[in-house]
C-alpha cells in the first residue's frame, strides 16, 4: 500500500532532483560566462597596458621636444612674462578713465605722449613684487606640440608595438 | 500482563516493568508482533541491539555535524570558501608593476605578450614551416630557424615576446607543432633618458640595475605601481642641456641633478653616456678608455669637486665663530707645505688681503686655506662628517659609491679639502649638503621615491640659520659678480651657486698630466627662499673659441644650469623675483670690502 506520505516524499525527491539539475546547469552556464568575462577582461587589461605604454611613448618629452622644434615656431614662455596676479592692476573704473582722458589731454598739451601718461597713471609707481612667493601665479601654459601634431611624419599609433617588434 | 522488552533507541534495551504503571495505549503492540527469546539466543540478540545502538549513535553524530556545517555556511557564511571562489573569478594577469614618475607618467611598464615555441618532432615539414614563419616575422632568419626546427630537441624558442599583431599572423598560418606561452615584456617609454635611475630588467623580468634591482621583489608582486620622485619633464630638460654641453665642449661625459631642497627629493638625475634599457648590452664600451654607459656618475661615481667645497669651507669657518664675514685674509702669497705649493687660478690672483666675500667670489684657494687654518683639521673632519660627506649615503638604488676621505686627517689634507681636493664624494651627497647650507642649515636625506604631498622629512641642523643666510648672500654674489657671472644668472630667478673646476685624478692617484678637468656648477634658486638646487658637471671639457679657451665650471657647466632653470621655473610655477626690489636687495646684499680685521697667516 502506498501511503500519502510516501507519495509526498517521492514528489519531493523528484522536485529536489529536478531543481538540483537545473541549478547545476545554471552554475555551469554561469561559470562559462564568467570564464568568458574573465578572458575578455584580461584582454582588455592587456590592451589598456599597451595603450598606456603607447600614450606615454607618444608623450615622451624628448619626442614632443623634437616634434615641436620641427613643426612649430613656438618657444617656451620666458619668465619675464610670468607675473604674480597681485601685480596685475585692476581694470580702471569709469571715473578713473575720465580722469585719465583729462590727464591725457593736459599732457598732450604739455607735449607728453598719451601712452606714457596712461602708463604712469594706470600702473602703480612700481609693480609690487611680493616678498613672499605669491599664492596665485598666472603661468602661461607651456606649449606642447602634441595638440597640433596631426600624425604625419614618423609618429602615429603603434609606436610602442613597432619598438617591441624591432630586431633585438 | 506479560513481561516484554521495549526497544527505545539510544537508551538500549530496557526490561519490561512488571510492576510499573501500564504503558500508554499507543505503545501497546499486538501480541503477534512481539518476538521473545530466552537463553543464549536472547543474549546474541541483545548484543546485536547494542551494536545497532552504537552505529546509530555514530550516524546521528555525523548528521548533526553535517547539519551544523550547513547552518554555518548558510547563516554565517564562510571566509575560506568565499576567498576560493574569488580567486577563481579574478580576471587579472599579474605582471611586473609599473614605475611612474612623480606625476604618474609611465617610466617602466610590462605588457603581456606571447612567446612562440616549437616542438620540432611534431613539425611535419620543417622547411615549409620555417619559410612561412620567417615571412610572417621578418626578424626571423630562414636559415637559423630551419636549423632550430630540424633539431632533435622537444622544445625550442622560436621568438620571445611577439606583439599581438605578430601572434595573430602566426596563428593564421596554422602550422602544427608550434605554440604560444604567455610572457611579459618590460618596456621603457622614455628610453635612455631615465636608464641610469631606473636600471633595467632582464628577459625573465628580474631587475638587474637601478630601481628595478633594488625594488625587484616589490615590483615582481605586481600590485601597486612605484612612484619615483623624478619629474620626467625636468629629466628631459636636464638631459638635453647636459648632452648639449658635452657635445659643445667635446667632453667624454657628464651628469646633472635637480633636487627639491625642502624635501630632499631628486627630481632629475642624468648621467651621460647612457644606454637603452630595452637593449642594455648593445652599447658595450667602445674601448678601454671609453666611459662605461652603465656607470651612474651621480650615485656611484665619487669625484673631487674642487671649488664647490669652498661653500662648505666658508660655512665651516663662519659657523665656528672664529671667522667673521668682515675678516680679511692673505690671499696673495702662495702657501708652501712640504713639496707642494698652493696657488690660485692664473689671472684671478687677489692682491694682498681680501675679505671672506671676495675670497668666495673669486674662488681663491689661498684665501680658503687661510680661513680653514683658523678652525683646524678636527673641526673640518667633524663638519664634513655632519654633512654626510665621509660615509656611504643611503639611496634607493644599488649603485652607491663610498666617498674617499683622508685617513688620518692631517693638516695638509685640511688645506686641500678647503678647496675641494683630497676628498671624493658622490654628486648626490654634494647636492644634499649644498641644499642644507642654502636651506637654513638643515640637512635632509636625499631620496628617489616620491614623498607624500606636504611631507617634509626630519632633518639635522648642520649650521645656524644666520650662517645659512650669509652663505645665501655669498652664493648669490658668485653669480652676480664672481666666477659664474657670465652665464649663471637667469633674469627673474635669483640664482646663486658655486663653480668648481677640479683636476682629474688618474687611476694611479696622481693628477693627470694631460689637461683633464671636471667642471661643475651647482645653482640654487630663488636665492631669497631656496626651493631647487640644480647641479651640472662636465667631464674633460675642451675649451673652444666660444668659451675663449676656458673650460672652467663657470664657462662649461653654468650655462647648462642657467638654461635648465629658465625652462623649469615657469613649468613649476616658481614666481619670478624682481632683483631690483629693495626687499630682495636687502636680503641679498653683501659688502665685499667691509670694515674688519686682518688675520695674518699663522
Amino acid at each position: 500500500m502506498i501511503r500519502i506520505t510516501t507519495l509526498l516524499w517521492i514528489v519531493l525527491l523528484v522536485v529536489a532532483g529536478g531543481t538540483d539539475m537545473r541549478v547545476s546547469y545554471q552554475v555551469r552556464h554561469a561559470e562559462k560566462h564568467l570564464a568568458q568575462l574573465a578572458s575578455d577582461t584580461r584582454q582588455e587589461q592587456d590592451a589598456i597596458r599597451i595603450l598606456t605604454a603607447e600614450w606615454d611613448t607618444l608623450n615622451d618629452p624628448q619626442r614632443i621636444d623634437a616634434l615641436s622644434k620641427r613643426y612649430l615656431t613656438l618657444e617656451s614662455t620666458p619668465i619675464q612674462r610670468v607675473v604674480a596676479l597681485d601685480a596685475v592692476p585692476f581694470k580702471p573704473t569709469e571715473e578713473q578713465l575720465a580722469q585719465l582722458a583729462a590727464a591725457a589731454g593736459k599732457n598732450a598739451k604739455k607735449g607728453l605722449t598719451t601712452a606714457s601718461a596712461k602708463a604712469a597713471t594706470m600702473t602703480p609707481a612700481k609693480a609690487p613684487v611680493p616678498a613672499e612667493p605669491a599664492s596665485r601665479v598666472v603661468a602661461l601654459p607651456v606649449t606642447t606640440a602634441a595638440a597640433s601634431y596631426n600624425g604625419n611624419g614618423g609618429g602615429g599609433v603603434g609606436l610602442i608595438l613597432t619598438r617591441l617588434e624591432r630586431r633585438e | 500482563m506479560r513481561s516484554r522488552p521495549v526497544f527505545i533507541p539510544l537508551e538500549g534495551v530496557i526490561p519490561a516493568r512488571p510492576d510499573g504503571p501500564a504503558l500508554p495505549e499507543s505503545l501497546r503492540q499486538p501480541a503477534s508482533m512481539i518476538v521473545t527469546v530466552d537463553g543464549a539466543q536472547r543474549q546474541v540478540l541483545e548484543q546485536a541491539r547494542t551494536r545497532l545502538v552504537v552505529v546509530g549513535a555514530l550516524f546521528a553524530l555525523a548528521l548533526v555535524m553535517v547539519a551544523g556545517k550547513l547552518t554555518e555556511l548558510a547563516v554565517f557564511g564562510n571566509a575560506g570558501a568565499n576567498s576560493r571562489a574569488h580567486v577563481a573569478a579574478a580576471p587579472t594577469r599579474s605582471v611586473r608593476a609599473d614605475i611612474l614618475d612623480r606625476n604618474g607618467h609611465v617610466l617602466a611598464t610590462s605588457i603581456a605578450t606571447a612567446s612562440l615555441f616549437a616542438d620540432p618532432s611534431k613539425i611535419a615539414n620543417a622547411q615549409d614551416a620555417a619559410r612561412q614563419l620567417s615571412a610572417a616575422i621578418p626578424d626571423l632568419a630562414y636559415g637559423e630557424l630551419l636549423q632550430k626546427l630540424q633539431g632533435t630537441a622537444r622544445f625550442v624558442w622560436v621568438k620571445r615576446n611577439l606583439s599581438p599583431r605578430q601572434q595573430y599572423e602566426v596563428n593564421r598560418l596554422g602550422i602544427e607543432g608550434i605554440g604560444f606561452l604567455p610572457d611579459e615584456r618590460r618596456l621603457y617609454p622614455e628610453g635612455s633618458e631615465t636608464a641610469q635611475v631606473i636600471g633595467y630588467a632582464d628577459v625573465d623580468n628580474h631587475g638587474i640595475a637601478g630601481i628595478e634591482e633594488s625594488f625587484d621583489s616589490y615590483l615582481a608582486k605586481g600590485t601597486d605601481p612605484l612612484s619615483l620622485s623624478i619629474d620626467i619633464r625636468l629629466q628631459h630638460m636636464l638631459h638635453r642641456e647636459v648632452a648639449a654641453q658635452i657635445e659643445e665642449f667635446n667632453a667624454v661625459g657628464g651628469g646633472g641633478l635637480i633636487m627639491d631642497i625642502s624635501t630632499g627629493e631628486i627630481l632629475a638625475m642624468v648621467s651621460l653616456p647612457d644606454f637603452d634599457p630595452e637593449k642594455p648590452g648593445a652599447e658595450a664600451k667602445a674601448g678601454p678608455d671609453e666611459p662605461d654607459p652603465h656607470f651612474n656618475r651621480m650615485t656611484l661615481g665619487v669625484y673631487e669637486m674642487g671649488s664647490i667645497f669652498k661653500v662648505f669651507n666658508t660655512a665651516l669657518a663662519l659657523d665656528s665663530g672664529r671667522v667673521k664675514v668682515t675678516d680679511y685674509f692673505d690671499a696673495f702669497h702662495p702657501i708652501r707645505i712640504g713639496k707642494y705649493t698652493i696657488h690660485d687660478f692664473k689671472g684671478d690672483e687677489l692682491p694682498g688681503y681680501s675679505s671672506v666675500a671676495k675670497i668666495f667670489e673669486i674662488s681663491s684657494n689661498i684665501g680658503s686655506v687661510q680661513m680653514v687654518k683658523q678652525v683646524g683639521p678636527e673641526a673640518q673632519e667633524r663638519f664634513m662628517d655632519m654633512l654626510g660627506l665621509t660615509r656611504k649615503m643611503s639611496l634607493e638604488v644599488p649603485e652607491v659609491g663610498t666617498p674617499q676621505v683622508p685617513h688620518p686627517w692631517r693638516p695638509i689634507n685640511m688645506m686641500t679639502i678647503a678647496f675641494g681636493h683630497g676628498i671624493s664624494v658622490t654628486p648626490v651627497q654634494l647636492v644634499s649638503a649644498i641644499s642644507a647650507i642654502a636651506d637654513g642649515g638643515i640637512l635632509r636625506p636625499a631620496t628617489l621615491i616620491k614623498r607624500p604631498d606636504g611631507e617634509v622629512p626630519a632633518g639635522v641642523r648642520v649650521i645656524s640659520g644666520e650662517t645659512s643666510d650669509t652663505m645665501r648672500r655669498l652664493m648669490r654674489l658668485v653669480v652676480t659678480g664672481g666666477t659664474a657671472k657670465q652665464f649663471g644668472n637667469v633674469p627673474g630667478y635669483l640664482v646663486g651657486g658655486k663653480t668648481g673646476t677640479a683636476e682629474k685624478v688618474t687611476l694611479h692617484g696622481s693628477y693627470a698630466k694631460r689637461h683633464a678637468n671636471l667642471s661643475s656648477f651647482v645653482g640654487v634658486f630663488p636665492m631669497t627662499e631656496p626651493r631647487y638646487a640644480v647641479f651640472v658637471t662636465i667631464d674633460e671639457p675642451h675649451g673652444n673659441k666660444k668659451s675663449a679657451g676656458f673650460e672652467t665650471g663657470g664657462w662649461v657647466a653654468a650655462p647648462a644650469v642657467a638654461r635648465v632653470i629658465s625652462s623649469m621655473g615657469p613649468l613649476l610655477g616658481v614666481p619670478p623675483v624682481d632683483a631690483d626690489s629693495p626687499i630682495v636687495q636687502a636680503k641679498m646684499e653683501i659688502d665685499v670690502n667691509p670694515v674688519g680685521r686682518r688675520i695674518a697667516p699663522n
